[in-house]
């Protein structure tokens, strides 16, 4: 018997094969475009290792950091906006929702504002508080069940509210808001060795942990009582597939700062191609998340070029009018 | 000897209680309606019987042993439930949605092997979805779509399958295909069945006994023959009406509620 029909394998397939194409481009425009130009013989030449000069630097250890890095937040945020999807069966729901945006902010800036001497403090700290916040929310949500309308109500009352002492911190610290700017909007601007060291292990975990709970997520999608009913223990999987998804995205915005839209938008577009089963949407999604930051990223190097964007700009400059564009989509169906 | 049975189960939602003390039995291979008004307590029944709802008392046995002592996965390899009108996203292919019902035999890491396959394969056959299998759901009649629901339940291979409002939202032609399926799957594989249903007639058309609820309690509880009088019908639902006799089976004509 045939698991799946043709055409369904067939756009699989050529899916997969776009992605893995757009990766290699992707990769290959990055490195190859900046304020020091490395053509693609330079690339080989430094890759086989004949080539160690100046340039050998620029790429090892200033461009291909950046790149893996880039896409690491990519994919963990993708990952999480797929999972915290299907978990929450809103089509409209990102890590912001779970508070990791709002607790990140929050504990970022107040290390970066308070205590200026302590700013290698900054990732643990987001890190920390996107978790706490993600806990805090889900524990206020939970009645009997995690329902999710409460646990959306909840992340939005306490991202306000967390939002507030941010703006407390903007006023009352005025002159000291310059060095949050860059982090607040997502930057990938200086990433080393380091940061792709701190992301990778939860881009493998999540990786694992979101391709296991695939058909999980899959079940959870026909609503609680069916799920429970095929024998789901339905709280305890919601619950730590919502925190491994708080997880990738605190991991993300620890290294990356606050990058919108990644969660949101890139599930999404996955699903209109491959349609909703998450044994396939999870790793499409993963694989986009990756290639649109690095995409973004390669842009905000070099458009204002000697100017820096931060890469949360360009995926905001792109990712709203998208979102906008959805959303006009959806109210009309 | 008690094969599926509460005992003095009560249950509600916040402080409302809904259900109250109820006992009931239920003897296998047969098939059972549960009847009554809006807000009598049917579904909440059904939903303590299929563990989607926990009592506030009382105990819910399978063959003697209470189901709160058993794991999620163990009661659904026996108990499979439909509540009503489920929803999935439409592009679910057939046969996708039915091997989601092989969950509860499946442990976290375990793979679908040729065991699972032929079961689905099975569970198709006998809804007569087995050329449907590619379509998506939301490309499905609503008559499909329920006997594809019907189709994952049966790949759970429940002993007994609990359904509220299988024929919701259906014309007359699918639900009399979909209890006509239920009637098949009784006959050929013994499965034990009990339903909520709101039409009296096709309640007693299609199960030996009905089940009569109101304000959260069971006030008949009989063949359909006993239980559909023109008295109980105006007891329990305020409407006046007349049985007819047509070749030997009974059918209710509602007259009104003045």
């Amino acid at each position: 018997m045939r698991e799946f029909s043709d055409s369904d394998t067939k756009r699989r397939l050529m899916t997969g094969a776009a992605g893995l194409m757009l990766l290699a481009a992707g990769f290959v425009v990055s490195v190859i475009t900046g304020t020091v130009d490395i053509s693609m013989g330079d690339m080989a030449r430094i890759f086989t290792g004949v080539q160690t000069d100046g340039m050998y630097h620029v790429l090892m250890n200033i461009r291909l950091p950046r790149i893996i890095t880039g896409a690491f937040v990519g994919v963990n945020l993708a990952l999480s906006g797929a999972i915290l999807q299907a978990v929450l069966k809103n089509p409209l729901a990102d890590p912001g929702i779970v508070g990791v945006t709002a607790g990140a902010g929050l504990f970022a800036m107040a290390v970066m504002i308070l205590l200026p001497s302590f700013t290698h403090m900054v990732p643990p700290a987001a890190f920390a508080g996107a978790l706490v916040t993600s806990l805090v929310i889900y524990f206020l949500a939970y009645d009997g069940g995690a329902h999710p309308l409460r646990l959306i109500l909840a992340g939005v009352a306490l991202a306000a509210f967390l939002g507030a002492f941010m703006s407390c911190l903007t006023v009352l610290y005025s002159d000291r808001v310059q060095g949050t700017v860059n982090w607040m909007a997502g930057s990938l601007s200086g990433k080393s060795w380091i940061h792709v060291k701190m992301i990778l292990p939860y881009t493998l975990l999540g990786l694992f942990g979101a391709g296991v709970g695939a058909k999980y997520l899959n079940i959870l999608m026909l609503g609680d009582d069916v799920a429970r009913g095929l024998g789901l223990s339905v709280e305890r999987i919601k619950f730590l597939l919502t925190m491994l998804a708080a997880l990738l995205a605190a991991s993300a915005v620890s290294v990356a700062g606050l990058l919108g839209f990644v969660g949101l938008i890139v599930p999404h577009i996955t699903r209109l191609i491959i349609g909703s089963d998450n044994r396939f949407l999870i790793p499409f999604s993963a694989v986009f998340g990756g290639i649109i930051v690095i995409f973004a990223d390669t842009a905000a190097r070099v458009v204002f070029a000697p100017y820096e964007l931060p890469v949360g700009v360009v995926m905001a400059f792109v990712g709203a009018p998208f979102f906008l564009y959805l959303l006009s989509r959806s109210s009309r169906s | 000897m008690n094969f599926f049975s509460c005992e003095n189960l009560s249950a509600g939602y916040g402080r409302k209680e809904v259900l109250k003390n109820i006992t009931l039995s239920f003897e296998k291979g047969h098939i059972a309606s549960v009847i009554g008004p809006n807000g009598s307590g049917k579904s909440t029944l059904l939903k303590c019987m299929g563990r989607l709802l926990k009592p506030s008392a009382g105990c819910v046995y399978l063959d003697g042993k209470s189901i709160s002592s058993m794991t999620d996965s163990a009661i659904a390899r026996n108990v499979g439930i439909l509540p009503q009108s489920p929803n999935a996203p439409g592009d679910i292919p057939v046969h996708c949605l039915v091997a989601y019902g092989r969950n509860p035999h499946k442990k976290v890491l375990s793979s679908f092997t040729k065991d699972d396959r032929e079961t689905v394969e099975w569970a198709m056959q006998a809804t007569g979805l087995q050329d449907k299998r590619f379509v998506r759901l939301g490309q499905l009649s609503g008559g499909e779509r329920q006997r594809a629901w019907i189709a994952m339940a049966l790949a759970q291979r429940p002993q007994i399958l609990l359904l509220d409002e299988p024929t919701t939202y259906l014309d007359i032609h699918h639900q009399f295909e979909v209890l006509e399926l239920l009637e098949k799957l009784n006959t050929s594989c013994g499965l034990t069945v009990v339903m909520v249903m709101h039409d009296l007639n096709l309640a007693s058309r299609f199960s030996g006994r009905l089940v009569a609820m109101k304000d959260g309690q069971v006030v008949l509880d009989g063949c359909a023959k006993g239980v559909l009088t023109e008295e109980n019908i105006f007891d329990i639902f305020r409407v006046k009406s007349r049985i007819v006799d047509m070749d030997g089976s009974k059918a209710a004509m509602y007259m009104g509620v003045a």
